[in-house]
């Protein structure tokens, strides 16, 4: 009988095997794979950013063209909703506090495209976060100002 | 050999159990690397948001420059880039996000041009060749999405050269160019100065010629009749000032 020698052939099989199974890849935690409609908020805030549009439909509060970029770069079928806010930054008790204030409020300010009651029924709504950094504002010929005022964008998307 | 076999004792089943092993471990690299080639890196996801940070870098990094060549203020990109790393932890929460800066120091050599920076910002001015620059490297960690250590370099540079001052035609010829190295070609009459002394000249026009080796050559119509030293100043679309001075 050779059980002794099958034993410790398994042996060295099962040692070779767990030694492989070190460099097998880790799949990819689903926590970090952003939805097809995260990657789509990142690109268009991104793509209008790049144009150089996108400090400007904010630093100038013209929602209505910033409505009209986003209706044009995403599809038909993707209902949004923009929210942009400015950093306050306020002293309590000796500890600075900063708090967001959405700047376009009021029905002029609305920054959307499709039912709302989509947003609310809908499994499927990605929210994204982007950041904007600051402007500059021409105040004569040779004179520019500039100033960091950070805007903070939430687009909230949704397939209707 | 015969006996050998015969003899039953097992070891070749070791032996073939070994070489099995050793085929495994063998392949095993190989296989790994035809996995892996084209794995899909987590942070891959976001790459438009890390590209929207190099953005908005590039963006302070000119507005510094802007600030830094109207008032001189050295300590304005170091204190922006301040503000921006705490607003930006708390713009992505949770992200662990974290942007570190490096401000240029000392000399770096930029299209044929000794540059010193202090602080990241350099004005070299009042010369017949004169530039602002601001020179920045980041780094950034995203470790939500085992993104740790991009780097990335952002310049901003903006130079002035008077090719020649011809004061009985009343005309200056001056070349504008940019970090790429690029001639800068949306510039007009707007975006220049011509002073001489301390008398302001009127410019009637600004045009722009092709020269085989100064590419793009603006040529400035004076308004009335000037003496040298003359100075002439740019503001580029994006703010930042550089003074020229052509003795």
């Amino acid at each position: 009988m050779r059980i002794i020698e099958v034993i410790i052939s398994l042996f060295i099989i099962v040692a070779a095997l767990s030694f492989t199974s070190l460099l097998s890849i880790a799949p990819t935690s689903p926590k970090y794979e952003a939805t097809e409609l995260e990657k789509l908020g990142y690109n268009v805030l991104h793509d209008l950013d790049e144009q150089g549009l996108l400090p400007r439909f904010v630093y100038s509060s013209e929602w209505q063209n910033l409505t009209s970029a986003l209706r044009v770069t995403l599809p038909i079928s993707i209902y949004f909703n923009l929210t942009v806010y400015k950093i306050e930054r306020t002293a309590v008790n000796g500890a600075v506090v900063d708090n967001y204030v959405a700047i376009n409020s009021g029905s002029n300010g609305l920054i959307q495209y499709g039912d709302n009651s989509a947003f609310l029924s809908s499994k499927d709504v990605a929210s994204v976060t982007y950041g904007v950094v600051g402007y500059t504002t021409k105040i004569s010929q040779t004179n520019f100002q500039t100033n960091y005022s950070p805007r903070v964008l939430v687009l909230e998307l949704t397939r209707g | 050999m015969r006996r050998l076999v015969r003899n039953q004792k097992g070891q070749f089943v070791i032996i073939a159990a070994m070489l099995v092993a050793l085929m495994m471990i063998s392949l095993s690299p190989l296989l790994h690397e035809a996995a892996t080639y084209y794995t899909h890196e987590p942070w891959e996801e976001y790459l438009s948001l890390i590209g929207g940070l190099e953005l908005n870098s590039q963006r302070l990094t000119e507005l510094s420059l802007v600030n830094y060549s109207q008032t001189g203020n050295q300590s304005i990109l170091g204190g922006y880039l301040n503000q921006w790393q705490v607003d930006l932890s708390q713009i992505y929460p949770g992200r662990g996000m974290l942007l570190a800066y490096n401000l240029k120091n000392g000399t770096v050599g930029l299209h044929g041009t000794n540059i010193d920076y202090t602080s990241g910002l350099c004005r070299y001015w009042n010369q017949k060749s004169s530039y602002s620059s601001a020179k920045v490297q980041y780094g950034l960690d995203m470790a939500s999405v085992g993104l740790t250590g991009y780097r990335y370099e952002v310049t901003v540079h903006l130079n002035l050269t008077i090719l020649q001052v011809d004061t009985s035609n009343k005309q200056i010829n001056v070349t504008v160019g940019q970090e790429e190295g690029l001639p800068v070609d949306n510039l007009g009459k707007n975006n220049f100065n011509v002073t001489s002394g301390s008398t302001s000249i009127s410019i009637t026009s600004v045009t722009q010629t092709y020269d085989p080796s100064n590419t793009l050559i603006y040529v400035i119509e004076c308004g009335q009749s000037f003496s040298k030293p003359v100075d002439v100043i740019v503001v580029d679309q994006r703010g930042i000032v550089v003074v020229s001075r052509f003795s």
